[in-house]
């Protein structure tokens, strides 16, 4: 009987740790659908976004609180957000996607081998929980932080849209020449876009290190990468399709380990099925915005 | 002294063949397509993955790994053109570029997905390493660069020989003037999807054969490609071939004073600035 009520908790924490990712990773692909549809940028470098986030907290945290740790993971997030777009300086369309796909690989292998400031591939352990862990657990407390900054990312986003910000997004996507004969500070929207893209990745980075309290470079790989991309592609049109994408894509496959299935080969399920949406997606969702 | 520089000329030059391959196969489909193809990457896994399974099933003497890899190549050229025709045929070129690299990202993705489930995640070699050379009084390293370089240089060479090799390095040179002497895209695809899936599946035999294959390998062996088509400013085919040994002499190179994936990270980082500054060069001179 007692073995009985061990399990049924231990399946209730497990589910518990699956719904969680499937927030996370939904959280994730809010900024992702923003940026493919507002600035036409389709990137392949999300996790580097994410990741230099979650270093950032988990280095911030572990020293002043994981408070500051949150600060810290949104500046970082911030910061590798406005690169990213800042490669848009120079190259857009399938070149920003190759080479934003050369950035993730540069990043992982960069961060893969600077074991003084990352840990290397190891990575850091011991990361601190996310701010109300105390209270709530850490899997309530991460549930909590991505509920309100993905809520006041999307208050954001939609005030943006109302402004002649959103005008200036909507011309230089689709062509950097016309905003600039029309007036709009091409770069400045670029690199803002790329703030405000990295403010939620980097936020995402921080509640993915406090919720699994380690960072490593295998977490942020291309695989996860394009797992958002894929979320992003699917909430193109409507942002509940990130989510429906999120439990399909992660948390289905999350759940195969009840059946006894390793985490890596999860891991490469939930690429298959990534793969699969991008795969469909191009030909289904967004055929005219895809050619444009 | 002499001996680690020849060493290292040479492991530049196997390397540089395998990039330059997937180089000339990216440089194919771009100028049929119009775009990037991420097929390159799947027949760049298939190589590898394919060879390692076969030299799983069958350990015998080296020359069964000529064998294995007859069959691989073969697979991966037919694969290559079965891609090309279905492209060809069910999508007009002014929609392809990023639905076909969107497409093509979303597939090779799957099947890295599909491998890496299949097989489970880490590094696999081949069983039979090609440590005894197969020609007499040669040695092992020689005898590895000219089985690599040699059906890489007889296809491409054979190729811009043909009609449809010609056709081809047309298109990738002069698009508008190719169709206006009556030069058909679909008519040489299937042609072109062959060399392609042959070309992608020799720089995945090379990766099975020197250091192994994971499932993300196909993406690391398109984005060195890439690097390779993107050295010359040339819009010529055969263009990628010296860009492929530029890059991999680069990564031998840093690899002598930095750790070797360090030195990797540096490639990808000059292959992310070829991207950066070839890039909208291209763009520019197509809207011209």
């Amino acid at each position: 009987m007692k073995a009985s009520g061990k399990g049924l908790s231990w399946n209730i924490m497990f589910l518990l740790g699956v719904l969680t990712l499937t927030v996370i990773f939904a959280a994730a692909g809010l900024p992702a659908a923003w940026l493919q549809r507002r600035l036409g940028l389709l990137s392949i470098a999300h996790m580097a976004v994410i990741g230099t986030g979650a270093y950032g907290y988990a280095r911030v945290a572990a020293a002043a609180g994981p408070s500051v740790g949150v600060l810290a993971a949104t500046v970082c997030g911030c910061l590798v957000g406005a690169l990213t777009t800042s490669l848009s300086f120079r190259s857009v369309g399938e070149y920003f996607a190759l080479s934003s796909f050369a950035l993730q690989i540069g990043w992982y292998t960069l961060v893969s081998n600077t074991r003084a400031l990352t840990g290397g591939m190891l990575g850091l352990a011991g990361v601190p929980r996310p701010p109300g862990s105390e209270m709530i657990g850490s899997a309530g407390a991460t549930l909590l932080l991505l509920v309100i900054f993905s809520s006041l990312w999307i208050l954001a986003s939609k005030l943006f849209s109302r402004s002649w910000i959103d005008t200036g997004f909507a011309v230089i996507a689709r062509s950097g020449e016309l905003g600039r004969t029309l007036g709009f500070p091409e770069r400045r929207l670029r690199l803002g876009g790329g703030l405000f893209y990295g403010s939620l990745m980097g936020i995402v980075g921080a509640a993915t290190a406090g919720f699994v309290s380690f960072v490593s470079p295998p977490l942020f790989d291309t695989g996860g990468s394009v797992t958002v991309l894929a979320l992003g592609f699917l909430g193109q049109r409507r942002l509940i399709f990130t989510a429906i994408g999120s439990v399909l894509i992660v948390g289905l496959p999350e759940c195969l380990r009840l059946t006894g299935m390793g985490s890596a080969e999860t891991a490469y399920l939930r690429l298959a099925l990534a793969g699969i949406a991008v795969f469909l997606g191009s030909f289904v969702l967004t055929g005219k915005a895809v050619r444009q | 002294m002499l001996d680690a520089i020849f060493g290292s000329v040479v492991l530049a030059l196997i390397a540089g063949v395998a990039y330059a391959a997937a180089g000339v196969a990216i440089r194919v489909q771009w100028a049929l397509l119009r775009g990037f193809d991420f097929f390159i990457a799947v027949s760049i896994l298939w190589g590898a993955e394919v060879l390692i399974a076969l030299t799983h099933r069958v350990s015998a003497p080296p020359y069964s790994l000529v064998l294995a890899t007859g069959v691989t190549l073969g697979i991966c050229a037919l694969a290559g053109a079965v891609w090309n025709w279905s492209l060809a045929s069910f999508f007009p070129v002014r929609e392809m570029g990023g639905l076909l690299l969107l497409a093509s990202l979303g597939f090779s993705l799957a099947m890295s997905g599909v491998v890496g489930w299949i097989r489970g995640p880490g590094l696999r070699q081949v069983v039979v390493l090609p440590s005894s050379s197969l020609l007499p009084n040669v040695p092992s390293s020689v005898s590895f660069a000219l089985g690599i370089g040699a059906p890489l240089l007889a296809s491409v060479f054979i190729w811009t020989r043909t009609k449809s090799g010609l056709a081809l390095d047309l298109l990738a040179q002069n698009a508008t003037f190719a169709r206006e002497i009556g030069i058909e895209r679909s008519t040489i695809a299937a042609q072109a999807g062959l060399v392609a899936g042959l070309l992608g599946g020799i720089t995945g035999c090379y990766f099975a054969l020197s250091s192994g294959s994971h499932p993300e390998i196909g993406l690391t062996g398109f984005l060195l490609g890439a690097g390779a088509a993107f050295v010359s400013t040339r819009r010529s085919i055969t263009s990628a071939l010296p860009g492929g040994i530029l890059i991999a002499s680069l990564q031998v190179g840093l690899q002598h004073v930095l750790a070797p994936a360090i030195a990797t990270a540096i490639v990808f980082l000059v292959v992310l600035s070829l991207i950066l500054t070839r890039g909208p060069d291209r763009v520019h001179e197509s809207l011209r």
